[in-house]
């Protein structure tokens, strides 16, 4: 069952249309990837899926229910946002008295458990905690109160390598325990590469694409050729070329999709260099974002 | 335990499974021997429990590894790994890799067949008088 949808989506912030006709879907324990440039929308859309912005058009359903003023949902529901709004004032443990008596499904013990991997102190204020802590203390808080759904916002910006790491080990442990739904948006592919499975990217307010991320690298592949009298015609106006480069003789070929019959039209034509070669989805970002004319040009400054 | 890269091609569960199996070869892990859980195995490498979960069940498919309910993932005491296969592989690398040193150096098809004539004679030689 999807456990998030997004259906034709429309937000507008201060006249400016940010989301267009945005579509997701997230299955239940996936790990969703939300991958796009800066300014491409990923907060405004993870803000109106927990309901914080309302949309123009469209809708949101989480655990197959509308999200809009859904307390029964929101109480399954984990957020950890780009910045933590804590009340500044507070020390740790009465933000967490807060959250323990605001979600009915808290649970203590969880709670107790990663205080002790954590090793926050309750005694702290939290406007003295840095940012990578209070990142860790809403992890902490969100985790506690048993979500089926977990939405975080750029979780690992900002943390130093073994936090970060941490992170990531209790988002898995999550998923691995509970069937958590996770949906995470991030900057860094390398990471999201390993722990997601599926992943959307979105490019000024649209879905670009969404897809399992082994469907993805299946699909979009790099192909490194050389004809000993140049690259004929039709190989070069191939229509499932993305990119294409060529030094000296040898012509680097980005594929879109349909890579075996590429491969087998190649052939017929006695390459003396044929050689796949291994994109990384960093790569594939860059590649697919360049089919939109995201790109930029080599500087010679 | 097992190397995973992320940012390859190759699926990240095929190469799992693809390590699973090396590791029986070169006896890393021995049949009957408990394997971790899919979520043990998510943690230790940082990666998604559906990937692993993938994994395993193509081993078990393949009938490497066995799940016992209740008790846990093992390999499989019958499973005989085919050495030449992984074998094959990493020798057709080093071929690949004098093949191609010696066609920058200018050596034809035909030339290198010749060396590897030359070769033969040359270790079958060493063999006979041994």
């Amino acid at each position: 069952m999807k456990m998030i949808r997004v259906l034709n989506l429309d937000k507008y912030l201060g006249g400016d249309k940010i989301l267009d006709n945005v579509n997701i879907n997230v299955e239940k324990s996936s790990i969703y990837g939300l991958i796009g440039p800066n300014g491409a929308g990923k907060t405004t859309l993870l803000k109106n899926i927990v309901d914080i912005y309302r949309p123009e058009k469209g809708e949101v359903l989480v655990l197959g229910e509308n999200i809009k003023d859904n307390k029964k949902i929101k109480s399954q529901l984990g957020y950890i946002a780009d910045y933590q709004y804590f009340y500044p004032n507070f020390k740790v443990e009465q933000m967490v008295d807060f959250y323990r008596n605001t979600y009915p499904l808290w649970e203590e013990k969880k709670y107790i458990k990663l205080k002790r991997i954590f090793k926050l102190d309750e005694k702290k204020k939290i406007s003295s905690l840095s940012k990578g802590m209070k990142t860790q203390l809403s992890l902490m808080l969100n985790l506690s109160i048993s979500p089926k759904v977990l939405i975080l916002d750029e979780p690992t910006s900002g943390l130093d390598p073994v936090i970060k790491r941490k992170v990531l080990d209790i988002i898995i442990d999550e998923v691995s325990t509970n069937e958590t739904t996770v949906l995470i948006s991030s900057h860094h592919l390398g990471e999201l590469e390993r722990i997601c499975d599926h992943i959307g990217i979105i490019h000024e307010g649209k879905i670009l694409l969404e897809d399992s991320i082994e469907k993805l690298k299946s699909n979009v592949r790099k192909v490194q050729v050389a004809f000993k009298d140049g690259i004929p015609e039709d190989i070069k106006n191939n229509r499932d070329i993305l990119k294409i480069e060529s030094r000296g003789r040898v012509y680097e070929i980005i594929l879109n999709d349909h890579m075996d019959e590429f491969i087998s039209q190649i052939k017929q034509y006695n390459p003396i260099l044929l050689e796949t070669i291994d994109m990384s989805l960093e790569e594939i970002f860059i590649y697919k974002m360049g089919g939109v004319g995201y790109v930029f040009e080599d500087i010679t400054i | 335990m097992f190397n995973v890269d992320a940012s390859s091609s190759t699926p990240i569960y095929q190469q799992i499974v693809d390590n699973v199996k090396e590791s029986i070869l070169k006896g890393l892990i021995e049949p009957g021997e408990k394997l971790p859980s899919v979520r043990e195995l998510a943690k230790i490498l940082t990666l998604n429990p559906n990937t692993i979960q993938k994994a395993y069940q193509e081993l078990e498919r393949q009938k490497v590894i066995v799940t016992l309910r209740g008790k846990g993932t093992y390999v499989s005491s019958d499973y005989k790994p085919r050495r030449d296969e992984y074998k094959l592989m990493e020798v057709k690398e080093l071929f690949k890799k004098g093949i191609i040193e010696a066609h920058y150096m200018g050596f034809k098809e035909k030339d290198i067949l010749n060396i590897i004539e030359e070769l033969f004679k040359e270790l079958e030689g060493v063999d006979e008088n041994d």
